[in-house]
């Protein structure tokens, strides 16, 4: 690794090496860049940003909340703080319909000093009401207006080292108790080579990235890591993709990027948006490395993807599917440029009980996808979650992890993080291990396979969501649903992507008169507006009859087999058709 | 006026039938008149639909066309509007 002690010596080298090159565009709607910025233009945003926060009076280890729509501004901005030695707290811009104010918690876990964010934006927010986000016990800096005063000398003595903390990430926690990871410049370089060794990466790799920037996928895997090789990064708004999915694939072709991907849902889009009409010309056998990450990979996805645009250049060796958590900063195992993808069929039944056995030709298979090696520095080991003894290959058990990627803990948060960082497996003494809370097994290769979780975490769109808020925002629908008697979890829509199902107990008193279609529709409604996710289906219950432990918690695997058998006693049918009924989609 | 009467009754049966779909609900279920968030439509499938009308309609609508227009009476009306006004 190069002798950086942070990434604002990064920042530094790359405007001195490669002044007048394009560090990064945004490319518009249509497709043609809007702006482009190159490595000296964006330092000295960086600069006039940073200068802005002492202006303000900033002082390291200060926070600053850094709320944008997509474009450049986050990243000048990120840089800004980095360089101010102000630690970083990237947000996801609220919903356009926001029916509850998800900033607030973070908020106030954090207790920032500033927020970042461009003046029209900043107006944008102001109209719609959302409070948090234009509160007046924060210093705002709209940094579009800091662009034409003093750039920021830096005195050598205020350099962040690598134990300085660059940013706070919060991924993980539910929204009433947020846990905001704790990534230290020293984090954040190792994890950036330790990500350029393992995908072979150089200065020629550029990468172009639709996906948000408050979502450690898109931030660090593409923006900083092309940032930190040199190699250029192209952006597009994450709606331009979802609207128009193959301008990513036009880009690819036309801006020889070698890197790009996201999370599985994605390339399915580009498979079911697909128009020869509009493929015409596009040459993609320069696109190296299709990072898959964030969700479960699944064989089908890339079995279509390839076949769809394998006339196009596109090369399946390139499939690289991936496995990362914030708490390792970002990267834990990916696969080796050019390999492809790895996958293994399985015996469901077998999966199912979370043991591995080899497929025979007459059982029922499951085809699942690796998602990589270990990297360099790095160690992967599988553990019995119970009796945290370590597992042989081709065992099932908790993925735990070890490397100087891994961050020191959650921000202010000790029983958190000694839950969470503080594994120490049975008999060993040593270093902690990061428990990632994913249940996976290496096969005899090294080759890691994710296939599962202990946690009832649901991951929809590669956006992690906490079943007690989906099942507290439920519950809150209606007087007539008993609070604490609900569950939410996963399931897999026809369409072959996943969906929150809600499972619920009305109140006693209330059984006998309610209306079950509105009662649902309310749920639902309520549900799309503050967590943005559409459910799959709503089950009203007989009070008494949820699920649980004797200790009273909600067993919502439990929950979720009796609902795939049909065995609920739901008070009515709330609308969900039959699958056998499902007609075929016009997409 | 009642061929717009009949295109709009007809884009209408589609618009329900095609979300009815896409959240796995009988069409029955899918009132005209009822906000898409009620409905239960997310924001991924908003785009979703506002991208198989432009290929259904060949016109090109924005991303915020469903928000703007939030029940798909109102969208249906919406979309009558432009395309018998193409130059508006």
């Amino acid at each position: 690794m190069q002798a950086y002690d942070s990434l604002v010596d990064v920042l530094d080298e790359r405007a001195e090496q490669q002044r007048d090159q394009v560090a990064f565009s945004f490319l518009a709607a249509n497709g043609r860049p809007a702006l482009s910025l190159s490595y000296e233009e964006f330092h000295a945003r960086a600069r006039h940003i940073a200068h802005a926060l002492y202006a303000h009076g900033a002082s390291a280890g200060d926070r600053a909340i850094l709320v944008f729509p997509p474009g450049l501004d986050f990243i000048a901005a990120f840089f800004g703080c980095l360089t101010a030695g102000v630690i970083a707290v990237p947000l996801a811009p609220p919903r356009r319909v926001a029916g509850r104010d998800a900033a607030a918690n973070i908020i106030a876990d954090c207790d920032p000093r500033f927020g970042l964010t461009t003046a029209a934006y900043a107006a944008d927010l102001a109209g719609r009401g959302v409070g948090s986000l234009t509160s007046r016990d924060l210093a705002w800096v709209y940094v579009d207006e800091e662009l034409q005063g003093p750039a920021i000398e830096q005195p050598e003595t205020c350099r962040p080292g690598r134990s300085n903390l660059a940013f706070l990430q919060y991924t993980s926690g539910s929204t009433s108790a947020p846990k905001g990871v704790m990534v230290s410049h020293g984090n954040l370089l190792e994890n950036l080579d330790m990500i350029r060794r393992a995908l072979g990466h150089s200065r020629s790799s550029k990468h172009v990235c639709w996906m948000p920037l408050h979502h450690d996928m898109g931030l660090i895997l593409n923006v900083l890591e092309a940032f930190y090789l040199g190699a250029g990064c192209v952006l597009m708004a994450p709606v331009a993709f979802l609207q128009r999915p193959l301008t990513l694939l036009k880009a690819i072709g036309e801006l020889g990027a070698e890197v790009a991907g996201g999370p599985n849902f994605g390339f399915d889009l580009c498979v079911t948006r697909f128009r020869a009409e509009e493929m015409r010309g596009v040459d993609l056998s320069g696109w190296r490395v299709a990072i898959n990450g964030a969700e479960p990979v699944r064989a089908q996805t890339l079995r279509k993807f390839a076949a769809t645009f394998e006339p196009y250049g596109f090369k399946p060796s390139a499939f690289n599917p991936c496995y990362g958590m914030a708490e390792a900063t970002l990267l834990i195992s990916g696969g080796k440029r050019g390999a492809g993808a790895v996958t293994c069929a399985v015996d469901r039944a077998g999966l199912q009980a979370g043991r591995v056995a080899t497929a025979r030709p007459d059982s029922d298979a499951v085809a699942i996808v690796g998602c990589g090696k270990a990297l360099e520095r790095e160690q992967i080991v599988i553990v019995d979650p119970e009796t945290r003894r370590r597992l042989a290959a081709d065992c099932i058990g908790e993925i735990w992890v070890q490397g100087p990627h891994v961050a020191a803990g959650y921000w202010r948060n000790a029983v958190a993080s000694d839950e969470t960082f503080a594994g120490q497996i049975d008999g060993e003494t040593g270093a902690a291990w990061l428990r990632t809370g994913d249940l996976g097994f290496l096969n005899s290769d090294g080759e890691l396979f994710v296939t599962g979780r202990i946690k009832d975490l649901i991951i929809v769109r590669g956006a992690n969501h906490y079943p007690q808020d989906i099942e507290h925002t439920a519950q809150a629908a209606d007087p007539c649903l008993r609070a604490g008697y609900g569950a939410a979890f996963a399931a897999l829509a026809s369409s072959g992507d996943e969906r929150v199902v809600i499972v619920q107990e009305v109140e006693r008193s209330h059984r006998a008169r309610i209306d079950v279609t509105e009662i649902a529709e309310r749920i639902r409604e309520a549900v799309v507006e503050e967590h943005g996710l559409a459910v799959l289906d709503v089950v009203l219950l007989e009070p008494g009859t949820i699920p649980k432990t004797t200790s009273g918690k909600i067993r919502r695997r439990v929950a979720k087999q009796l609902w795939e058998t049909g065995e609920l006693a739901r008070m009515a049918v709330t609308g969900r058709r039959p699958l056998s009924a499902k007609a075929s989609s016009q997409l | 006026m009642s061929d717009v009467g009949n295109d709009q009754a007809a884009l209408t049966a589609w618009c329900v039938s095609y979300v009815a779909d896409m959240l796995e609900l009988a069409p029955n279920d899918v009132k005209p008149n009822a906000k898409f968030s009620r409905i239960g439509l997310d924001s991924a499938m908003s785009v979703q639909l506002a991208v198989a009308l432009e290929e259904r309609l060949g016109i090109v609508l924005t991303p915020d066309v469903i928000a703007d227009h939030p029940t798909i009476s109102r969208l249906v009306a919406y979309l009558s509007t432009i395309r018998s006004n193409p130059a508006a």
